[in-house]
This record gives structure tokens, sequence and C-alpha cells, in this order.
């Protein structure tokens, strides 16, 4: 496979502190061409920081202290200013596709605009080629539905308006933050296969955040496990799900209900991920780690190979708990 | 099912615009009718604008029905209740941000509660106050906290507590996790698990995660567009879907153990808006078994064990 995306060393600081506060990182990512990756944490470990750091748009007073950003394009890495990545290479889709749409357009002349903005054709062909665009994402009667404002579609419709938006831009990776917890069960699964068959058709690579444990195994390919700013588990979606070897893994895993089994018992963690400002120089899921001790207070693990695969930040990697 | 809590062709329906003499109505519920046996949880799922929302507001006297009754053993609760009978049913919503009073500390928001019902004596008060925050597994010093103080969960804890203390038969529970991370979502689940086990309340569970409804109910009801279409033993509905929609929503739910293909049929189109006529099954349009009997006719829930709205349910009509 062909690397798309890579990221090393990204770190998140909090611009105006007097000691350097950190909410994210420093980690690495990296994104091949046709992949998904998936991000997940509990909210507040940064995931969405992460995406935000990628397009340059971080919330005010974050700025992105260190860490650098290279795409491929035509075979060659470069290192391009986020202003060219935002709504070309790279689309973004949100959790709340209404704030992503301009009330005041109906959504054949939003993604026309885009159209035309990006290839220069008039606006007669930029109509035409909405419509396909509409139809490529299953719009449902697209003819007529080029027409509505954005106010009478439904959740899911307006999702895959946003969707076909950044597919006009031509974008390669398409940055997903949470696209589908405002959407019922049943669109989910539409929203789901949507994104799917245009990884498969048009070798995207798609960077899906998610705090949904079971989603994220039926979308990604490859997924990062975040805790507190740092990824803590990284590897194959599915030896992850077989055999996760860091204790922060199996506890999310223990957590959560699922749908095949009806006994067991859920298994909570105790206590709360430690703030920004509190981040200790040791591993900082050890306050709420059973496997805990004076090692891990002392010094931070880093990723590090394992034999099934994966990477894996933790002293006590693989034992059971 | 014995009836204790009883629903009988309740409907719900807003004015949402038009004219006084013509006006557009949203019609939430649709004639809908369950029992609830005595010490059981009872789920309620569906997708938003179902209804299951509106269903718990009835329930706990805060929207008036349009049509239909409830009752608690034979005694009809309406939108005016007594205090002894707003005792008996307590709710505790979806977001405890927005339904805790950020001003005043956990102790005063209690207390107020105990003076007003005259559950305890004054002098006891403050020890029952304590026993509260013990029951919901929080520490006594959160007392004097105010809930912008508290994380997300400890809110929805302290929630609990409020409803507990008014020391109800019946707990409804609209979305009790919804807000919450899967970490604190166990803690809770376990709660009130425990809480039902050990003070044998009945508990009325709103959601739209299957995989939470799984594992706390023992009965449940799937809704459709205001309307009940199946409804059984939690391990029948979800082990042997016989509604197509049912097992539409068993096909959708993300799964850590992928099924094999074919198991379940997934759903093309979206729920249709709630303000639409519907002649016939509501379901007709996105249903891949509809024929032409589901247009004139809508189906009424039957069966045995295992009651479901469909002319073509898996299993035959019979099962």
């Amino acid at each position: 496979m062909s690397g798309l995306l890579d990221i090393t060393n990204l770190r998140i600081d909090l611009g105006q502190a007097r000691t350097p506060v950190s909410p994210v990182g420093p980690l690495d990512l990296t994104l091949d061409v046709g992949e998904c990756l998936g991000i997940v944490g509990e909210s507040g470990s940064g995931k969405s920081l992460t995406l935000k750091a990628i397009l340059d748009v971080l919330p005010e007073g974050l700025v992105r202290g260190a860490g650098t950003l290279r795409v491929m394009e035509q075979g060659k890495w470069v290192e391009p200013a986020a202003k060219d990545l935002r709504g070309r290479k790279i689309g973004l889709i949100s959790q709340e596709p209404g704030a992503a749409l301009d009330p005041l357009m109906r959504v054949g002349d939003l993604i026309g605009e885009i159209v035309r903005l990006h290839s220069g054709c008039s606006r007669a062909e930029s109509k035409t080629r909405a419509i396909d665009l509409l139809r490529q994402v299953g719009v449902p009667d697209p003819e007529k539905r080029a027409t509505f404002w954005p106010h009478e579609l439904s959740g899911g419709l307006k999702q895959r308006i946003v969707i076909s938006m950044a597919l006009a831009c031509k974008s390669e990776i398409l940055l997903c933050d949470e696209p589908t917890t405002a959407l019922d069960v049943t669109i989910q699964a539409q929203i789901v296969d949507l994104l799917r068959d245009l990884q498969k058709q048009h070798g995207l690579g798609i960077i899906f955040v998610t705090h949904d444990l079971a989603l994220i195994r039926q979308i990604a390919d490859r997924i990062c496990i975040m805790y507190a700013g740092l990824i803590v588990e990284t590897g194959p979606s599915a030896e992850i799900f077989k055999a996760p070897q860091h204790p922060y893994t199996r506890a999310l895993l223990a957590a959560l209900p699922d749908i095949e089994a009806s006994s067991g018992n859920l298994q909570p963690i105790e206590g709360t991920p430690p703030n920004p400002t509190d981040f200790s120089v040791g591993c900082r899921f050890a306050a709420r780690c059973a496997l805990a001790t004076e090692a891990c207070r002392a010094a931070r693990p880093l990723l590090e190979k394992t034999e099934r695969g994966t990477m894996v930040a933790c002293f006590h990697a693989g034992v059971a708990p | 099912m014995n009836a204790w809590l009883k629903v009988e062709n309740l409907s719900v329906d807003f004015p949402v615009g038009g004219t006084r003499r013509a006006p557009v109505l949203l019609r939430a519920l649709r004639s809908v009718s369950l029992e609830v046996p005595k010490g059981t949880v009872f789920g309620v799922v569906g997708e938003s604008g179902c209804g299951k929302s509106t269903l718990a507001r009835v329930l706990s006297g805060l929207t008036a029905p349009t049509g239909g009754e409830v009752s608690l053993e034979g005694v009809p609760l309406g939108m005016h209740r007594s205090s002894i009978q707003r005792r008996r049913v307590q709710m505790v919503f979806q977001d405890p941000g927005s339904s805790l009073n950020p001003a005043m500390t956990v102790r005063t928001m209690l207390s107020q509660l105990l003076r007003f019902h005259q559950i305890v004596p004054k002098d006891r008060i403050e020890d029952r106050c304590r026993e509260l925050m013990t029951q919901v597994n929080m520490p006594t010093d959160a007392l004097d906290r105010k809930p912008g103080n508290l994380s997300g969960g400890q809110r929805q804890r302290i929630a609990i507590a409020r409803a507990l203390a008014l020391e109800p038969e019946i707990l409804i529970a609209d979305e009790p996790t919804a807000a919450l991370d899967v970490s604190v979502q166990a803690s809770v689940l376990n709660l009130l698990q425990g809480l039902i086990r050990d003070l044998g309340m009945t508990m009325i569970f709103i959601s739209h995660d299957m995989a939470v409804v799984r594992r706390i109910c023992d009965h449940v009801a799937v809704m459709y567009l205001g309307r009940i279409v199946e409804i059984g033993k939690t391990e029948h509905v979800f082990t042997d879907p016989r509604h197509p929609y049912t097992n539409a929503l068993m096909a959708a739910v993300p799964r850590l153990n992928p099924v094999p293909a074919g198991e379940y049929q997934m759903l093309k189109a979206e729920q249709p808006s709630p303000l639409a006529n519907i002649s016939g099954c509501a379901f007709r349009g996105r249903c891949p078994k509809a024929g032409s009997i589901c247009a004139t006719q809508n189906p009424d829930l039957a069966g045995k064990n295992q009651l479901v709205a469909c002319h073509f349910p898996k299993g035959g009509t019979d099962a």
C-alpha cells in the first residue's frame, strides 16, 4: 500500500500557559490510500483536537506546538500549508451536518458552487455535476432534492450532502469526526456503508473518530486507542479486538455492553481521566490501572512493537489482570 | 403478565401549525397499549421520533394524553396527581446537566424534597440525605457541592438519588446514559440494576441503545412512528425478532463480533415524518415483505408470548 498522510511528533499546546501544557501528544499517525484509520477514546482524550490540528482549525488558545504533517502529492512527500489542504486534499465531515451547510443556499447550489470553484466549469454544467454527485452518495430522487433547502432534509440526508461536498472537492482524505453520533442506528448503518463504498471505489483514505468501539470494529482497518492525549495502543483492528494488550483497551471492552450477551457483569473504570494540567511524568492511566507499579508512576512507557503486529505503550502489556 | 401498570390506547397529538380549526398535528403516539408487571424492568426502544420519550413523559404526568389512559393498580394516573400519586412515579432525565438546578447544593435539593413530601421527620432529614448518597455510591461530602462541580456520571447519580428520595415504586429512566462515556455508563447501569433488585422497584427504561436494553431489561417494546410493533421478553425479541423492523434494527447495531451476511436485512429508506398521514402499516415504505394488504390495513398487535404487529411476521401469524 502507498502512503497518503504522514504525521510525526504532533503536539498541541495551550498557548498562553506559563508552564507548557500539552493536552495532546506527542503522537504519530499514518494513513494509506484506501485505508480507514479509526481513533477511539473517551470524551476529552484529544481525538477531535487531533483532527482539528491536521486542518489547523484548533479552537482559540490552542496551537500546534510541534510536529510535521506530510501528504503524498504525485509520488512525492510534500509538506503543504494547512490552507492548501482544507477543502482540497482533505475534507471534513463533522458530527453536526447542519452546521456545515449554508442555510441560505439550496443544496444543489451548495455543491455546484464547489464544483465550479474546483473545475471552473459553467453554471449549467455544475448543476448536472451536482446532481450526479448527489446520486453517487445515494440521495434518492436527486433532481428534486437538489432544489431543497438544508432545513428540509433529515439528518441522514444532510450528512450525505456533506459527504458529496467533500467528493466535489476531489478530496483524497476524509476526516470524519463522529459523523453518525446524531443519527439513528439504521441511518448510521447506511452512512457507514456509503463511506465504505467510497473508500473502495475512490481509494479514499478515511480517519474516523468515534467513542463507539463496536462501530469502529465495523469500519476501521487499523485503530488507535487514545487516552489523555496519547495513543496507548494501535494496530490492525482485528488483532486489537481479538487480544487487547493495554489495560485501558481491556477496561474499555469490559465496560461495553454487547448486544450478543444478556448476562455477565459490566466493569466500569473507576476514577476519571486526568486534566491536561495534571499530567504526570509517568503513565497517564496509572491512577486508574490495576496493574500500576512504581515504574509506571516514575516514567512514561512509549509505544513498542508486539509480536502480534500491534504497538502498545505499557510496561505490563499483555499481562493478564 | 399480570397488569399492574397499564397503558390503554394512549394517543398524543401535538399541534405544530395550521389553523385552530384545521391544525397540523404531530402524532407522537398512535394508540399505544402495554402492561408492565410489578418489579420488572421494561424497556422501550426505537429511533428518534418514534414517541418513546413522549410515552415516558405521559407516564410521569408531564405531558397530557390526547386519548387513552394510564392506570396503576386500576386507578387512573392523569396529568393532575395528588402528591402521593406523584411520589409513586419518578423520572430520571437524559441530561443531568439541565435537569439539576445549578444554583442548589445537592443537600438543598434533597432536603427540600424530603421536607415537602414529609418523608422523614425533620430531625432525620440529614441522615436520610447521607443514606441516599451511600445508595448511589457517592461520598457524603458531595452533599455540599453544586452540580457544576460534579462530573457527568456523578450528576446522573445525584439525579437518581433525587428520584429515590421520594421512595417511588416506578422509576422512569429516559436515556439515562446517553450523555455518558462508556466507562461511566457501565457504573450507572450497574447502579440502576442494583437499586431495582434491592428496592423492588419497577423501571421503565427508554433507550435507543439496543445493547444496553438487552443488558438490563426483562421485557421490551419496540416502537416505530408512534406505534408498538413488537413486544415481549427481551431474550425472545432480541434473539428471534419477528417483526421486519426489529430485524432491521438488529442488523444496524454495530457489533464487536460481526454477524454472517444475510442473517439480518438492512433498511433502505428513512423513517417517514411523524406529521404524515399514515394509512395501513407505518413501516410498509421500508419493509422488504410489504404486500397489498399492508397499504390498507394497519396490523394489530397479536401473538401468544411475543406480540407482533405485522401481516407477515417471521414464523407465521400463529406463532
